[in-house]
């Protein structure tokens, strides 16, 4: 029946979609941090005058380094999205999956070489490697659903500028935690606690996404 | 456009800020004198290369001597091994460092080696002591 293959077409068609938005999350990622910022924090590390600097100002430049953690991964997925990731107006699954294919991304790159060390010294020592991933992975979804309302709402200069602060914010916890004398355990609490705002936020935000899916989902298939 | 303008206006502002922090940032605490703690850390460099254990052992604080342990001496002369002799000191920059009461005066040096270029972060007490050592 040719209603049933056009609905089989689409469906094949969206499984496609959703693999290609996982692909170029895990993609967006690898550029923006594995073969850019990586090299280049290690570069900058071995400069003496970056090093003295770290020692001179501890705090900021803690702060630096992990606003520039939202600068390339926010802009990133920014171009991602301008370039790659077409139409502008997109439905809401699409930041969901990218963020999802970054996060995971992430996760398997910061894992796989702490596992190797975990296994050696103590197995139940994986738990809260792993929860602290689980709670990454949702914090980049956040981020992905931050700039793609930008897109979805005409404004999206303005939300990529708050995906890159509130990146680097969150990411400025870690040395934060380190002159505060926080625990790993208080530090992961907030964590949790800010991962449940991120969940807060991307609920709320699938109301900007609502009036094209219903459009899509009215629209006769058969 | 003129929301892209303004990002890349507040890029450039965050880059020469840093830019400014940069030049603001190497100052050697005070009781410390430049030329000394650099031919200090010039004089760590050598010998570690020349693996002298004993004079090096000399030079260190007691805290520093506990934790130098054989390993750890193993450690950073296999990494110096991979690295080969040392061809020259590039580049030399100095600040300071306080962990707890004590502020240290800090080398960090590039150091070029026949295979390779290696940093290292130098540390002394306010005795010249070699209080730390960091290769990277």
């Amino acid at each position: 029946m040719p209603g049933e293959f056009s609905k089989d077409e689409s469906k094949t068609n969206q499984i496609w979609q959703v693999m290609i938005a996982f692909a170029l999350g895990a993609v967006c990622f690898l550029a923006t941090q594995v073969f850019t910022r990586v090299p280049l924090l290690g570069w900058l590390q071995k400069q003496p005058i970056f090093v003295t600097w770290t020692m001179s100002f501890p705090l900021l430049s803690g702060v630096m380094t992990a606003l520039s953690a939202g600068v390339f991964e926010e802009s990133g997925r920014f171009a991602f999205k301008s370039f790659l990731l077409k139409p502008e107006k997109s439905p809401f699954w699409e930041s969901v999956v990218f963020g999802l294919g970054h996060g995971l991304c992430e996760a398997v790159w910061v894992l796989i070489p702490v596992f190797g060390r975990l296994i050696l010294i103590s197995p139940g020592k994986f738990i809260l490697p792993i929860v602290e991933r689980l709670l990454a992975i949702i914090m980049h979804i956040g981020l992905s659903v931050i700039v793609w309302n930008g897109f979805q709402l005409n404004k999206r200069w303005q939300y990529l500028l708050a995906a890159i602060l509130t990146h680097g914010l969150v990411n400025a916890l870690i040395p934060l935690a380190g002159i505060l004398g926080w625990g790993i355990l208080q530090l992961e609490g907030l964590f949790a606690g800010i991962t449940g705002l991120f969940l807060i936020y991307v609920i709320y935000s699938r109301k900007y996404y609502i009036e094209k899916e219903s459009y899509e989902t009215s629209t006769p298939i058969d | 456009m003129k929301q892209a303008r303004r990002l890349i206006s507040l890029i450039l502002l965050i880059g020469f800020s840093l830019g400014l922090l940069a030049g603001c940032a190497a100052k050697l605490p005070e009781g410390y004198d430049e030329a000394v703690v650099k031919s200090e850390a010039d004089k760590v460099i050598m010998v570690l290369d020349a693996r002298d254990v004993d004079q090096l052992t000399a030079m260190l604080t007691d805290q520093m001597k506990l934790g130098l342990t054989e390993e750890v001496k193993a450690q950073v002369f296999a990494i110096l091994d991979d690295f080969g002799p040392v061809q020259e000191i590039v580049e030399m920059k100095t600040t300071g460092s306080t962990e707890g009461e004590i502020t240290y005066g800090v080398v960090v040096a590039r150091v070029k080696h026949a295979n390779g270029e290696l940093t290292y972060t130098i540390s002394f007490d306010p005795q010249m002591r070699l209080a730390g050592l960091f290769l990277q």
